[in-house]
């Protein structure tokens, strides 16, 4: 086998004055780049920080130009399971099977032309978003169409369904510049991206969510240096574990 | 403020006693496994075989109640470098069910209704056949019983798309050994699974014997064990942490 795995460790703290820079929460995830492109993550995320407390398994995969292909994502809430799901992506539909402790057996599909991205919240995998972004563009903001999740909990605590915003016409990207990145698992060049519209890093409310700044590797991988939720929620994520191979892991 | 759940991680190294390849690496194995506060267990595994080809990649969400019975598995396979499927099965009391998707099979929903129960649900990474062997009741001393197992996969490597099989695979607890490998020193007891019935029968034959050292404890970690026949592998734990 030849092909490249990436394996990293992100750690989530807290910009909260209380408990300013307190552990509360990790990451741990594993990339396989196939021969053919096509792309694994497996994540396995820990939300410590007060109810809802998630513990979250997501393996997404993506095809050679990062659509989604397929998916599962296992849940555990404040240390009850809370439900397990499958998803399948084709060019015209995207489907769910699944068990939720809430709804029993569910199957549900949403009729699309080929979704551009699929949000199952691990840090990492939200790093996977920001490849949507024409960087032959430049810096700028960019509308990508095409998005559901498994959840739009903010911290994905609830599901795992299968979702789409009704009245979404899309998802918005801004593509800050690159830039130098320093963290505890090394030196990187970074792309500085913000994931939404909002840029009040001030604003307290809960009905949109709070400006999300992420900090990526420039090299084409896409892996979480660091990223920081401002507003209500202030959690900081950092990479300090990075290991990439070809073949073994 | 954390959550009260154990975990444990270890790497299993695959090597292999065929004459030619002797002890030479041919695959790996990464696992964690979740013991819940409420006694349910998670394992998840990511699985390479290298050797003999089509090579494959495995990945395993494995879910357990408090009773180690299962409530739901993922599975997801890459062989020869090529996507093979992924589907989720989900167990109740009388029944397993599985979604499933592979560019051979198509898509797949089957439901399977079982009648008289089962023992173990075989998912193939080591460690989960080193979890299985908690089905043996070890305070009745060295003893035998076939298990009724059903699995994602009837193919000896798992390699083929997730669908539900059954077979019937024969269990025996050998006694205790204390055994040392890269991970350290671990009091053990020894397994051997037999497929005395056929009940896994290839193109290669019967299923071969193959021995396990389990830990004597209530995580039942796979130490080191062994295949013989056609395949002579051989899997020993070379980091644990828990």
């Amino acid at each position: 086998m030849e092909h490249e795995t990436i394996r990293g460790r992100l750690l989530y703290t807290s910009k909260k004055p209380e408990i300013m820079d307190k552990v509360r929460g990790g990451e741990t995830f594993v990339i396989t780049r196939h021969m053919d492109n096509r792309r694994t993550l497996r994540a396995l995320c820990a939300i410590d920080e007060n109810s809802p407390r998630v513990l979250r398994d997501s393996i997404t995969s993506v095809d050679a130009d990062w659509y989604p292909t397929d998916g599962f994502v296992r849940l555990t809430v404040d240390e009850k399971f809370v439900g397990s799901s499958w998803y399948r992506f084709t060019p015209k539909f995207v489907e769910c099977e699944g068990y939720t402790e809430q709804e029993g057996r569910i199957s549900s599909r949403i009729e699309m032309d080929r979704a551009r991205l699929f949000i199952t919240h691990p840090i990492q995998s939200d790093a996977f978003l920001v490849q949507a972004y024409d960087l032959s563009a430049g810096p700028g903001e960019q509308l990508i169409k095409g998005l559901v999740a498994c959840s739009f909990h903010h911290r994905g605590a609830d599901g795992p369904t299968l979702m789409r915003r009704p009245n979404s016409d899309g998802f918005y990207l801004r593509f800050v510049g690159p830039e130098k990145v320093k963290v505890a698992a090394g030196e990187f060049d970074a792309l500085h991206f913000q994931i939404g519209r909002s840029t009040d890093d001030a604003y307290q409310g809960r009905e949109a969510h709070p400006p999300y700044h992420v900090w990526v590797t420039a090299d084409g991988d896409y892996v979480m240096l660091k990223a920081h939720v401002t507003g209500y929620m202030q959690t900081y994520y950092e990479l300090t574990e990075y290991e990439k191979r070809t073949n073994f892991f | 403020m954390s959550q009260q759940h154990r975990t444990i991680a270890g790497k299993i190294l695959y090597t292999s006693k065929k004459p030619e390849i002797l002890d030479q690496e041919r695959g790996r194995e990464t696992f964690v496994y979740t013991r819940h506060s409420d006694g349910k267990l998670t394992l998840r595994a990511h699985c390479e075989i290298d050797e003999p080809a089509p090579t494959v990649m495995r990945d395993i969400v494995h879910s357990l109640d408090e009773n180690d019975r299962p409530i739901d598995c993922f599975v997801r396979l890459t062989v020869g470098d090529a996507f093979m499927g992924a589907g989720l099965f989900l167990m109740s009391d009388d029944a397993i069910e599985c979604e499933s998707y592979g560019p051979s099979i198509g898509r797949v929903s089957q439901r399977t209704k079982i009648e008289g129960g089962y023992d173990i649900f075989g998912t193939h990474p080591i460690q989960a056949d080193a979890y299985s062997t908690r089905i043996m009741d070890v305070s009745k001393g060295p003893h035998k019983r076939k298990l009724r197992c059903f699995l994602p996969s009837g193919d000896h490597r798992g390699a083929t798309p997730p669908l539900i099989a059954e077979g019937l695979i024969s269990l025996e607890y050998l006694g205790d050994e204390t055994v040392t490998v890269a991970a350290g020193t671990f009091d053990c007891h020894k397994f051997r699974f037999s497929d005395d019935d056929d009940g896994f029968v290839s193109k290669d034959g019967a299923h071969p014997t193959y021995d396990v050292w389990v830990t004597a404890d209530a995580d039942s970690i796979f130490v080191q064990g062994g295949v013989g026949g056609y395949m002579m592998t051989w899997y020993e734990l070379v980091e644990l942490e828990r």
